[in-house]
């Protein structure tokens, strides 16, 4: 119970900033037309509604509104969902990142392209799917994680440091799920979503810094 | 794959015109030409539309004239910082 509630809270918690993000940057698209902030926009937007699913799944199993194992299924169907929409909105993410930040636009698509074909295979293996689905979005977020590297170190602003390390605990969280799951641990799983969390905050505190909220 | 030289945006040179009549108060033509890297025609074209838009307001003092920002143009002028905050955050600029 206690695990679930914390979860959801985390979960929806993190989905709030998540949306905060998202309509921050579809705000200011609107006003200077810029496309990676479309990219950033719809990625954190499909991040915040997986977050906000799990949330509220969580907390209807942690007020008994749903039953283990009757609406297994449900859950079941849920979790990939939302490790479908964490995939896309990552992948997103990483285009637009890289779109304008460093690399020419074609340079990203063949590395991901074959990424994906590659872990096709793990796909059909139905057991594999979640373990499957973290090593791609760690392959992502290693991916931003690099791209906001090379950004802090040619401006060294406080705003591209926060990024990166709300990006870099997203990326340490995603390492945690899949260690929770080969482990079968709920007290990694905790742990991860805590440091995910974290990341969240972290980007709470550049929307706050950068005179967005408060 | 190293940076883009990019162009500035509109909101850019906005920007950069109205710091330059806020850092000076009383601005000038010329001074703001200098100020803002713009040639006469491109900057009588800007300064018409922040005139339009009213960020800005023409001073007649004699035979000189001169810029004053309205206070919808220190508005804008937050919001463009806040949201040059925002992108500096991804790397990106104005």
């Amino acid at each position: 119970m206690v695990y679930l509630n914390l979860n959801a809270i985390l979960d929806v918690v993190s989905a709030i900033i998540g949306f905060s993000v998202s309509y921050v940057s579809f705000k200011y698209n609107r006003l200077i037309q810029e496309t990676v902030l479309n990219y950033i926009s719809m990625g954190f937007a499909l991040l915040g509604i997986g977050l906000l699913m799990q949330g509220v799944l969580m907390l209807l199993f942690a007020f008994n509104l749903f039953k283990f194992p009757d609406d297994y299924r449900l859950s079941y169907t849920s979790s990939v969902f939302y490790l479908v929409l964490q995939l896309i909105s990552y992948a997103i993410i990483a285009i637009g990142y890289s779109k304008e930040t460093y690399w020419p636009k074609e340079s990203l698509a063949l590395p991901l392209a074959y990424v994906l074909f590659k872990k096709k295979q793990y796909f059909l293996l139905r057991t594999l799917i979640f373990d499957a689905s973290q090593l791609i979005i760690i392959f992502f977020l290693a991916f931003i994680v690099f791209l906001g590297f090379l950004v802090h170190s040619r401006d060294k602003k406080t705003f591209s440091l926060l990024v990166l390390i709300s990006f870099s605990l997203m990326l340490i969280s995603h390492i945690g799920f899949l260690f929770s799951s080969l482990a079968f641990s709920e007290y990694y799983y905790v742990i991860s979503n805590t440091v995910q969390f974290v990341g969240f905050l972290m980007l709470l505190i550049f929307l706050v810094r950068s005179g967005h909220i408060g | 794959m190293g940076e883009r030289k990019r162009n500035r945006s509109r909101v850019k040179i906005y920007l950069d015109i109205l710091e330059s009549i806020e850092k000076e108060e009383n601005a000038r033509l010329t001074k703001i030409m200098y100020s803002a890297n713009l040639p006469y025609d491109r900057l009588v074209k800007y300064i018409d539309e922040l005139k339009t838009r009213g960020f800005i307001e023409e001073v007649k003092d004699n035979d000189s004239r001169f810029f004053v920002l309205t206070e919808k143009g220190k508005v804008f002028i937050k919001e463009i910082r806040k949201i040059e905050s925002f992108l500096k955050g991804f790397g990106l600029s104005l």
